[in-house]
C-alpha cells in the first residue's frame, strides 16, 4: 500500500520536471567583428554596448555598399544643339543654350541655362510669315540623379526648370481673302513684343562618351504660367519654350565635366558626410 | 553593359522621344473672324420662315442665307471699309396676303488686324461700335459680343416681329 502510494506520488510530480535544451557550442560564441571594422565599433563591442555597436556596424556596411560622393562632385558645362540641328531638316524654329550644372553628392544637381531662340516660318497653306527675332531666355532648376550610387559617368534623372524670356517678333506678308466680298487685303504687324514665364518637368539620361565628354538628353513637359498678349497678336513661338501650344520639348546636349574633387570617385574607407 | 551598348540605347530612346514630341497643329476655331447672328422670334431662338439675307453691294448678289431651317447665320464683314450692310428679306403672310418685308441691317466697326496662331493664321477682328436697322420686320438687334474674333460665340441677336399674332 505504501509502495503504491509512493509510486502514484512520483507520477503526479512528473509534469513539473524541467527539461533544459542544451546550448549548441557554436552559437554560444561571440563572433569577432568582420575584418576592417572601424576601431570605434570594436571598442563599443569590448565595452559591452553591443546594440550601439551593431547599429554602427550596419551603418558602416551601408556606407561601404552605397558609397557617398563628395558634396561638390563635379561641374558640367553643356551646349544644347538639337533644335538648330532639326532646323536643318525643315523645322521652322530653334532654341539653343549653354548650361552649367553643379553635381552635389552625385545626386542633386542645380543648373542654369542661358540660351537664344529664333523662328522663321511661312507655312505653305497659311497666309503669313512669322519671324521671331533672336531673343534670350533663361532657365534655372535642378536635377535629381537616381543613379547616385553609381558612377557619375552614367546618370538617369528627373528635373524641374523655371524659364523666362522677353522677345519680339514680326508677322508679315499677311494676305487675307474674303471669299464672300471678293476682297483681298494685305497687312504686316511689325515690332510685336511679349514675354513668357513657364515651368518644365522632365526626365533624362546622360552617358559618358570619351574622357570628360558626355552626351545627354532630356524630354520636358512644359506649361506656360503666363505670357504677354498684344492688341494685334498672340506670340506663336517663345524662345526656350517652342511653339506656344506645344506641351513637350526635347533637349540634347554635349557636356564637358570638370571634377571638383581630387577624385570624384567615392572613398570606401573614409566616406565624406553630406 | 558596354559603353557602346549604353550609347546605342541612348540614341534609340532619343529618337523615339523626338518622334513622340510632335505637336498638334489643328485650328479649333474659325479660320476667319465672322460675327455669328442668332435669329429670334419672340423670346425663342428659331428659324425664320421665308428669310433671305444678302450682302448689299456684294459681288453677284451673293445670298448669305436662304433657308427656313437655319436659326443662326454668319455675317461676313468687309475689311476694306468700316461699315457693312445686309438686306434681310422675309416672305410672310399677313391677313392671308403674301408679302415681302425688307429690312436693312448696318454694322459699324473698327477693323483690327490680328495674328491668332500658326494653326488658324492671321485675320481681321472687328470691334463693333454701332448697329442700326430698319424696323419693318426686325423688332430689335442686340450686340452680345462687340469684339468679333474667330471664336464660335454669338455676336448678335436679331429679334424678328411675329406677324402671326
Amino acid at each position: 500500500m505504501t509502495l503504491s502510494l509512493l509510486s502514484l506520488s512520483a507520477l503526479a510530480q512528473e509534469p513539473d520536471k524541467r527539461h533544459v535544451t542544451p546550448v549548441k557550442p557554436e552559437t554560444n560564441q561571440v563572433k569577432p567583428p568582420p575584418k576592417g571594422t572601424d576601431e570605434r565599433i570594436i571598442q563599443q563591442y569590448i565595452t559591452g554596448d553591443s546594440t550601439a555597436a551593431m547599429q554602427e556596424a550596419r551603418r558602416d556596411s551601408l556606407r561601404r555598399i552605397y558609397k557617398r560622393y563628395p558634396r561638390l562632385t563635379d561641374l558640367s558645362f553643356g551646349v544644347n544643339f538639337i533644335e538648330p540641328f532639326f532646323m536643318a531638316f525643315g523645322q521652322s524654329y530653334a532654341s539653343a543654350d549653354v548650361s552649367a550644372t553643379l553635381n552635389m553628392w552625385n545626386r542633386l544637381q542645380p543648373t542654369v541655362e542661358l540660351g537664344l531662340g529664333w523662328a522663321k516660318s511661312t507655312p505653305d497653306d497659311m497666309n503669313f510669315t512669322y519671324k521671331g527675332k533672336p531673343s534670350l531666355y533663361f532657365k534655372v532648376g535642378a536635377n535629381y540623379n537616381f543613379m547616385f550610387k553609381n558612377s557619375p559617368d552614367y546618370q538617369a534623372y528627373i528635373g524641374i526648370r523655371l524659364g523666362y524670356s522677353t522677345f519680339s517678333y514680326d508677322v508679315t506678308d499677311v494676305h487675307y481673302w474674303n471669299s464672300f466680298w471678293q476682297e483681298e487685303q494685305r497687312f504686316d504687324l511689325f515690332g510685336q513684343r511679349s514675354h513668357a514665364l513657364w515651368g518644365e518637368a522632365g526626365v533624362g539620361i546622360k552617358v559618358k562618351l570619351w574622357n570628360s565628354l558626355s552626351m545627354g538628353w532630356m524630354i520636358r513637359y512644359h506649361n506656360l504660367f503666363n505670357y504677354g498678349k498684344n492688341d494685334n497678336s498672340k506670340p506663336w513661338f517663345i524662345p526656350g519654350y517652342g511653339p506656344r501650344n506645344s506641351s513637350l520639348g526635347l533637349s540634347l546636349g554635349l557636356y564637358y565635366t570638370l571634377p571638383l574633387h581630387r577624385s570624384s570617385a567615392p572613398s570606401s574607407t573614409t566616406p565624406s558626410q553630406p | 553593359m558596354t559603353r557602346l551598348t549604353h550609347i546605342a540605347a541612348f540614341l534609340l530612346i532619343a529618337l523615339a522621344l523626338v518622334l513622340a514630341a510632335c505637336s498638334n497643329d489643328s485650328c479649333y476655331d474659325n479660320g476667319s473672324s465672322l460675327p455669328l447672328a442668332t435669329l429670334y422670334m419672340g423670346n425663342r431662338q428659331q428659324s425664320i420662315p421665308g428669310l433671305a439675307i444678302i450682302g448689299i453691294n456684294a459681288p453677284g448678289d451673293s445670298v448669305l442665307a436662304q433657308s427656313s431651317s437655319i436659326d443662326e447665320v454668319y455675317l461676313p464683314l468687309r475689311a476694306s471699309v468700316s461699315q457693312t450692310s445686309f438686306a434681310l428679306s422675309r416672305t410672310t403672310t399677313v391677313n392671308t396676303t403674301t408679302v415681302i418685308i425688307q429690312d436693312t441691317l448696318t454694322l459699324d466697326y473698327k477693323v483690327v488686324p490680328y495674328f491668332h496662331s500658326a494653326e488658324c493664321g492671321a485675320m481681321y477682328n472687328f470691334d463693333i461700335n454701332n448697329v442700326s436697322h430698319t424696323s419693318h420686320g426686325i423688332d430689335s438687334v442686340v450686340v452680345l459680343t462687340p469684339l468679333v474674333t474667330n471664336a464660335r460665340v454669338p455676336a448678335l441677336r436679331i429679334h424678328f416681329t411675329d406677324f402671326s399674332q
